[in-house]
């Protein structure tokens, strides 16, 4: 009987932590986040351009009833050189001495980009991104070439959760999303909440990214 | 004759002690050894704790609280039915291990060198892996069948874990089907080549944990046909080609309770 008293207990307490953010909560913290942030007029262009890219976001899932926004152009420093691309093709952008740091957001720039073999190099470096994510948890990407200062792997990080969320509403690929959702609790968990205005804007970025994929794929 | 051994990954494993007790009731297949992942080990508890995360919580008060009795209140086909119609007496590996002089061993690493030595000292053509973690290829390497796996999926398609969720969530449980596949082990997951694979239709108004359930006791039934299948030889694997299937990884509660929602879509509206 004690047994399966404790059994009981221990299951309870198990649904309770499992369970998830509310899909209502986390529009909540996107809003009041995006309300909280107050960018400078004088504010860089690469959090002028983070911002810009979430409020399209929050346009698209009709969070935001002002005209249509459209996603900007890649910032230059983004866009993939020929260097990157030739790493891309020789499977080096995510190795052994780690993951290259800005190829998130060169690999989200390269997306739609309709070359066969292109996309296929895509497939290859994903699966392994996602291999490397669910077998390491909270410990993955730490190794980053060139060395990243922590605030920068930081928004690598958050860059890779945004490239998850959208490969996986691009190729309508659920587990993308399902890595994306973890990750986006484990930044929840472990980021300091004192951090720089960019680096609040791309983590609810990665979250309205998210939200947007579960709208298309967990209707 | 078939020289067979068994891995489990606890003592008091149900699938296991099936596994065990139909193979040695089998003419013609010897149970030469048994390797039982222990239990207590800080390295086990912090793996399974990082893969399975609070849902470990509720494993151990299944598992180790309640035993074979979480069955009781179970409705429909399960293992504990099984059990009571082959009127299987037995409650540990250990205990029919001394019942029936086969060699056995308990340990906190089964491919650490001593699991290693033991097997290969049992000179088992072929493996019966019921549980107990990632086996190394030390270990693959002892059998001259090999390792034998029950997965619970349809493979090549659904390789690695929840793959069952995973088959309702990407609405192919009408296509894929739900089902277990048996193959050899390899380095990879769930990449080995298939000897044999089943599939069950869900019942309208059955859970998720009533089919895994009933996939259970395919897994016991499947293995030892599997086992008996190479004894006589009539059993040929089947390659897996790398590309006709995807890893699958641990599901997350949100994809979960969509998975819930699309198995209901397909099997309750059918």
């Amino acid at each position: 009987m004690m047994r399966k008293v404790l059994a009981r207990l221990l299951e309870s307490c198990a649904k309770r932590l499992e369970g998830f953010t509310p899909p209502e909560e986390i529009k909540t913290t996107i809003l009041k986040g995006v309300f909280e942030l107050r960018i400078p007029d004088n504010a860089d262009a690469k959090l002028q351009k983070e911002m810009d890219d979430l409020k399209a976001l929050l346009w698209q899932l009709g969070w935001l009833k002002e005209e249509q926004i459209v996603l900007t152009e890649a910032h230059p420093l983004l866009k993939p050189d020929e260097n990157w691309r030739a790493l891309l093709d020789q499977e080096r952008i995510f190795d052994a001495q780690g993951w290259q740091g800005g190829s998130a957001g060169k690999l989200l720039c390269l997306l739609e980009e309709s070359d066969p073999l292109v996309q296929q190099a895509i497939k290859r470096t994903m699966e392994a991104l996602l291999r490397h994510v669910e077998v390491k948890r909270q410990k993955s990407l730490q190794k980053f070439q060139p060395p990243l200062t922590r605030p920068q792997q930081r928004l690598e990080r958050y860059a890779i959760s945004i490239l998850f969320s959208r490969y996986a509403r691009q190729k309508g690929d659920l587990r993308f999303l399902n890595t994306a959702l973890k990750m986006n609790e484990w930044f929840a968990k472990q980021d300091p909440r004192k951090t720089s205005m960019l680096e609040k804007a791309c983590r609810l970025r990665a979250l309205a990214e998210q939200e947007l994929s579960a709208r298309e794929l967990l209707a | 004759m078939m020289r067979a051994a068994l891995i489990a990954p606890i003592d008091n494993s149900l699938y296991a002690r099936l596994v065990a007790s139909e193979l040695q009731q089998q003419e013609g297949v010897q149970l030469c050894g048994m390797l039982v992942r222990s239990p207590w080990s800080w390295k086990r508890l912090r793996g399974e704790l990082g893969r399975d995360g609070a849902r470990l919580l509720a494993k151990i008060g299944q598992k180790f609280l309640l035993g074979d009795e979480r069955f009781a209140e179970q409705a429909g086909e399960n293992l504990m039915n099984l059990v009571r119609q082959r009127g299987l007496q037995m409650d540990s590996l250990r205990r029919m291990a001394r019942e029936h002089d086969i060699p056995y061993l308990q340990a906190k690493d089964i491919n650490d060198a001593a699991s290693q030595r033991f097997l290969a000292g049992c000179a088992p053509q072929t493996i019966a892996f019921t549980g107990g973690g990632l086996v190394r290829k030390p270990i693959l390497s002892i059998p001259e069948i090999g390792v034998l796996n029950c997965h619970t999926g349809m493979l090549p398609r659904y390789r690695g874990m929840d793959v069952m969720e995973w088959t309702a969530a990407e609405g192919q449980i009408g296509s894929v089907g739900m089902g277990v596949s048996l193959h050899l082990m390899d380095a990879g997951v769930d990449s080995g080549a298939i000897l044999l694979k089943r599939s069950l239709t869900p019942q309208k108004g059955e859970s998720m944990q009533q089919v895994r359930a009933r996939l259970e006791v395919l897994m016991v039934q499947m293995m030892v046909e599997g086992v008996c299948a190479l004894r006589d030889g009539n059993v040929q694997p089947q390659a897996q080609e790398a590309k006709a299937g995807r890893q699958y990884y641990v599901m997350h509660s949100r994809v979960r309770e969509f998975a819930e929602r699309m198995r209901a879509r397909q099997v309750d509206k059918r």
